[in-house]
């Protein structure tokens, strides 16, 4: 119950910085173009090649996604406040 | 409450803290003095569970912080250089997710208590960003001081804040120590050492090298030893002004 507490506290702390900000959704909007955009100048869109290419595609997409995120959301929440989660072993140095 | 036994930490091929000792017991307010690079910082954040040590232990409440860091965690407050605060909530939406956290309880009793120790009551409903650095430094100290922690960790808590919240902040460290809490904070204004401190260490280069009740030594003799101590390198600033 207490983890689940946490981990509320946290998404809603996420929500509300959010919400008032926009940040993540106009990072994410700009990926999703430069993302489309890049795929479209990069394969012949043929049927043929969608298919097969497809999967790849959105590997790639993932991968970089989740590098985009990272330098733009703000979730900074120091391991020093993870009592109610399970131990934290990233020790920074 | 705080006890630190043969300490070391190692950068690369830099030793930051060499075979430190350290204690703090309960009700004892330590200053901590040192040369930028002594070592202040690694090792409030060592205390802090933050860093691991590379030889040594340190306990808190006899509790070790390489064992057991979640115990020690509910145990300590900490203020660093970053004040750990998220900028796009305000004032009272930190308080209460940090409370979250700690799962506490009479969660808004403590926040306005906490909020109105620090003076910042008139401000409750402003975001962050908002806030002067000195303001977030003031908001940092009720988020270390929010779960009613025995340990106080205090790195360079008094920079930023101006006359008033310093004294504002003196005054809450002494009640703090009166109700049997162990503090370490780190500075390097003399005058703030005399006003709240119970006793003085001297960090240079990982080791304590000095340590002084503060009511056996003068602002003067504190500062003439600790230029003795550190005169190959120290920038001296005369103690008239206070800072070191």
């Amino acid at each position: 119950m207490k983890f689940i507490n946490a981990v509320f506290a946290i998404f809603w702390k996420d929500f509300l910085g959010e919400r008032r900000t926009h940040e993540i959704l106009a990072a994410m909007l700009v990926f999703t173009l430069i993302v489309i955009l890049i795929f479209v100048f990069a394969f012949n869109l043929s049927v043929e090649t969608r298919r097969s290419a497809a999967t790849g595609v959105i590997w790639v997409t993932l991968c970089f996604a989740d590098r985009a995120m990272k330098y733009t959301k703000c979730s900074m929440t120091p391991m020093l406040f993870q009592t109610q989660s399970q131990e934290c072993k990233a020790w920074n140095r | 409450m705080i006890k630190v036994d043969h300490l070391s930490k190692t950068f690369g091929h830099r030793r930051v803290l060499q075979s430190l000792e350290l204690s703090v017991g309960r009700g004892e307010i330590v200053a901590l003095i040192g040369m930028n690079g002594a070592g202040k910082t690694t090792l409030v954040r060592t205390l802090a569970t933050l860093s691991r040590p590379d030889a040594g232990s340190v306990h808190i409440n006899g509790v070790s912080t390489t064992r057991d860091p979640i115990t020690v965690r509910r145990n300590i407050g900490v203020v660093l250089h970053a004040p750990m605060l998220y900028p796009n909530l305000t004032c009272k939406e930190n308080l209460r997710f940090y409370s979250r956290l700690y799962a506490l309880d009479a969660v808004e009793k403590r926040i306005s208590a906490l909020l109105a120790a620090v003076d910042l009551e008139s401000r409750t409903g402003d975001r962050v960003s908002t806030f002067s650095r000195g303001m977030q430094q003031r908001l940092s100290i009720a988020r270390a001081m929010l779960h009613d922690p025995q340990c106080l960790l205090l790195d360079e808590v008094f920079t930023g804040l101006d006359q008033g919240s310093s004294a504002l902040l003196d005054d809450l460290l002494k009640q703090k120590a009166k109700e049997g809490n162990a503090i370490l904070f780190t500075t390097h204004e003399i005058e703030r050492i005399f006003n709240v401190a119970s006793r003085v260490d001297i960090l240079h280069r990982g080791k304590i090298i000095f340590s002084s009740p503060v009511n056996s030594i003068s602002p003067q003799q504190l500062f003439e030893r600790y230029q003795e101590f550190t005169s190959e390198s120290a920038i001296a600033i005369a103690p008239s002004r206070g800072a070191i």
